[in-house]
């Protein structure tokens, strides 16, 4: 097999097939070029998982509150100057037609709705799209962790007594059991 | 009683506070460790005799182990060395680099553990013990000892020196009488005239301490299972925390005076490119990497904890203890799944408490 390449970052992150993963690992036991190359994705993940989320505008929250309230729409905000304006107010008993610059009242309220669908679907699309990423590596979002099992091997060892061993050549030893049925 | 004394050196490991509340009954003083009336005082002596043996008789010598796994069998030499008072120095001869081939020292005092299968008081009371006769072992006169569990079958044997206590050759069985374990002498010399008066130096033991039985039972509180029984016959005899590599890690021992299962947690998930050399077994109950051998391996993680199962075991002994712990069945994959994943996982970072 040669070198993983693009293999990479599907392993890393777990989305590639049961039959290729395995493919992979067993590469990974003998190329260290790409242990290599894994063990800097995986550390890259980690530090971009690490970073911090953006803050949120100050005032943020108010405003979201203000919008919610009923009664006159916001004031518009300049960018950059913080001055308020608001909007031209109309005076009691005069219809908005009656002012030269006011847009008919069919058209805009039709305005408003198409807007407000507008909004609905970008955020609905916005949410699914989030949801399509974050969504994206199955089983737990818990921190990856490579159980350092040779030490575990060892306390046990410790623990319970039982010597461990493993891969000896057939012929370290020149003796051998002769096992039965008791 | 004899058989008494083997518990009450038992303390060493288990605060005699903490045995009763982590699930075993073993420690404390004056505690009757409840040996099998089946068993022979004869043979309780003998038992007594062997446990004590490491801090009374000086020996050195080369063992001869052999696991039977269901695939597999692997041998080896181990070189043992015992000084009352210092401990016993064990090396594996033959093998590579890494933990596995590294000299270890048990503490002296750990009377109890000298045969190789966790504490001895579990022995007397989960097996009927009973003399078996005489025989040698490395030009040895040794005597039998034998171990009857529930199916009236003979679950070990042990070969005593004659004259010293010292145990020179161990085997354990499976359910069906075949050999799972076996362990003896091929050289040994027992006395004063074996040298020389120190033990080399141990191998570096990653900082580890015991946990108080309140400290067990506020991890149960918290989720940790901590389970005081595995399999319906190994119970839970110590709990420590452990500091490793990859960061703390709660280390919880079985054992039923035979088999030794010791079982780590920490919190995580398995990360699959660090299992190379691991055999990965996928099913309904989700992967889990295995590696064979002495002790059998086997790795895997669950609701945000990754297990870690390390065994002195018949195989079909740690498959039922495997089965019994917490298992996360794989999620579907697919485009309904991925969004519907991806909407618990935004809905858990807006209310963490849903």
């Amino acid at each position: 097999m040669s070198h993983l390449r693009d293999l990479i970052a599907a392993l890393v992150d777990g989305e590639l097939s049961h039959s290729d993963r395995e493919r992979a690992l067993a590469h990974l036991a003998s190329c260290g070029t790409c242990r290599a190359e894994v063990a800097g994705h995986r550390a890259m993940k980690e530090r971009l998982a690490g970073l911090a989320a953006p803050p949120a505008p100050a005032g943020l929250l108010a405003e979201l509150h203000r919008m919610a309230e009923p009664g006159e729409p916001l004031p518009l905000t300049r960018r950059g100057t913080g001055e308020t304006t608001r909007p031209p107010t109309v005076p009691v008993g005069r219809r908005p037609s009656d002012r030269g610059t006011a847009r008919p009242a069919g058209r805009s309220r039709g305005r408003r709705v198409r807007n407000a669908l507008a909004t609905g679907t970008i955020a609905v699309a916005a949410t699914l799209v989030t949801a399509f990423a974050v969504g994206g590596e199955p089983g737990s979002p818990d921190q990856p962790v490579a159980p350092d099992v040779d030490s575990y091997v060892v306390e046990h060892a410790r623990t319970s007594r039982v010597v461990p061993f493993a891969d000896v050549p057939a012929d370290a030893v020149g003796v051998s059991f002769q096992r039965g049925d008791r | 009683m004899l058989v008494s004394g083997l518990v009450a050196g038992s303390v060493t490991v288990l605060a005699p506070s903490t045995a009763a509340d982590i699930g075993t009954e073993l420690s404390g003083p004056g505690v009757d460790p409840d040996p099998r009336p089946t068993s022979s005082a004869r043979a309780l002596d003998l038992l007594d005799k062997v446990a004590s043996a490491d801090d009374l008789v000086r020996y050195a010598g080369v063992q001869f182990v052999s696991a039977w796994g269901p695939e597999s069998t692997d041998s080896t030499l181990v070189e043992i060395k015992n000084v009352p008072g210092q401990g016993t120095a064990l090396r594996v001869r033959g093998s590579g680099d890494g933990p596995a081939s590294a000299l270890f020292t048990t503490a002296p005092g750990d009377i109890g553990f000298q045969l190789g299968g966790g504490p001895v008081g579990l022995l007397a009371r989960n097996f009927s013990i009973s003399t078996a006769g005489k025989d040698k072992v490395a030009g040895r006169k040794t005597r039998v000892l034998e171990m009857v569990g529930d199916r009236d079958a003979v679950a070990a044997r042990f070969w005593i020196d004659d004259r010293s206590g010292v145990l020179l050759r161990r085997e354990v069985y499976d359910a069906s009488g075949r050999t799972v374990r076996a362990s003896a002498f091929v050289q040994v010399r027992i006395g004063p005239r074996v040298s020389p008066g120190h033990l080399p130096p141990a191998l570096p033991q990653a900082q580890a301490e015991d946990l108080t039985a309140s400290e067990v039972a506020t991890m149960r509180v918290s989720g940790c299972s901590c389970p005081a029984l595995l399999a319906d016959g190994l119970s839970l005899y110590q709990v420590r925390r452990v500091d490793t590599s990859a960061g703390p890690v709660l280390h919880l021992s079985y054992s039923d005076g035979l088999s030794t299962v010791s079982l780590f947690e920490q919190p995580g998930r398995v990360d699959e490119t660090s299992m190379v050399g691991y055999t990965p077994t996928a099913d309904r109950d989700g992967v889990r990497y295995v590696r064979a051998g002495l002790p059998q391996q086997v790795v895997w993680s669950a609701d945000g904890v990754v297990y870690a199962v390390v065994a002195d075991a018949p195989a079909p002994l740690v498959d039922e203890v495997v089965a019994g712990l917490p298992h996360q069945a794989p999620e579907p994959d697919g485009l309904t799944n991925r969004i519907g994943r991806g909407l618990a996982r935004v809905g858990s970072w807006v209310n963490p408490f849903a």
